[in-house]
């Protein structure tokens, strides 16, 4: 990882945010990681490769999500749903694949070890615990961590693929360096 | 485990109970967590024991899929006699 040579890669990610923030992001041409965001400090994206569908739905799902449950909308001066599409431009020094096989492992070792999981949260710390780690001994923070999460919760008239896909890749970043296309529902 | 993930581990594996559960607490506020939490399935059910969220992910999946409790039963024996096999090859 950190004794790499420097290489950069290119990701792709749709995020789901209200028209008036959207119209922000294009605006600065910039993501900003808001530190009031619903799921803490950061910019999040549902990733993709070549086909956007599934990533464009998930991203919508998200708005409708953060609406209902959190309001996060609630003030904007234009609440409705805007699908931003996004290159993310990371250094491979700087990013982190949290659902590579290899990470699983480490994570299931240690909790087996530890005896960790008596909740999901707790498992989910672990997950934390052991990226920070490798953090600490690489001497840097990763600036793109890709994780596996649930897809988002059921809507009338969504289509089934989008629950029985059950995991799909997120990037948590702390400071996108993103070029983005506005894409509008 | 390459020598990084082995170095990790050994790390947490050193920790005592209470720094351990210093960290685990800690974590809570990361990023990776939150997103984590916020998508999860058992959302309500994340600080449940994992008996309590087997038992809501079952009920859940008996009321959204076309499976009968006979066909859960036959799975279930299928999966303990997989078990035994695995014991007996271990």
């Amino acid at each position: 990882m950190s004794s790499a040579a420097s290489a950069s890669l290119v990701l792709k990610g749709t995020h789901g945010t209200s028209k008036t923030r959207a119209d922000a992001i294009i605006k600065e041409a910039k993501f900003k990681a808001s530190a009031e965001a619903v799921v803490g400090p950061g910019v999040y994206f549902w990733a993709f490769d070549q086909d956007i569908s599934l990533a464009k739905r998930l991203a919508a799902n998200w708005w409708r999500s953060a609406n209902d449950r959190f309001k996060t909308y609630t003030g904007d001066d234009d609440p409705s749903l805007a699908i931003l599409k996004a290159n993310i431009e990371v250094d491979l020094n700087d990013y982190f694949d949290a659902s590579s096989e290899k990470f699983l492992e480490l994570l299931i070792a240690t909790a087996e070890n530890r005896r960790i999981p008596s909740t999901k949260n707790d498992f989910n710390s672990l997950r934390v615990v052991l990226l920070k780690e490798l953090q600490d001994l690489q001497g840097s923070d990763f600036k793109v961590v890709r994780a596996e999460v649930d897809v988002p919760g059921a809507y009338k008239g969504e289509a089934p693929y989008v629950y029985w896909a059950a995991k799909k890749s997120s990037y948590i970043c702390r400071d996108a360096p993103c070029t983005g296309m506005h894409l509008r529902y | 485990m390459d020598d990084l993930f082995k170095k990790v581990f050994e790390r947490i594996v050193s920790l005592s109970d209470e720094e351990l559960r210093e960290r685990l607490d800690r974590a809570v506020d990361h990023p990776l967590f939150k997103v984590l939490e916020a998508m999860s399935s058992w959302s309500l059910l994340t600080t449940v024991s994992v008996d309590a969220a087997m038992k809501h992910d079952l009920e859940s999946y008996l009321q959204s899929q076309d499976i009968s409790y006979d066909d859960l039963v036959l799975s279930d024996e299928l999966l303990a006699a997989n078990d035994a096999q695995y014991a007996l090859a271990a």
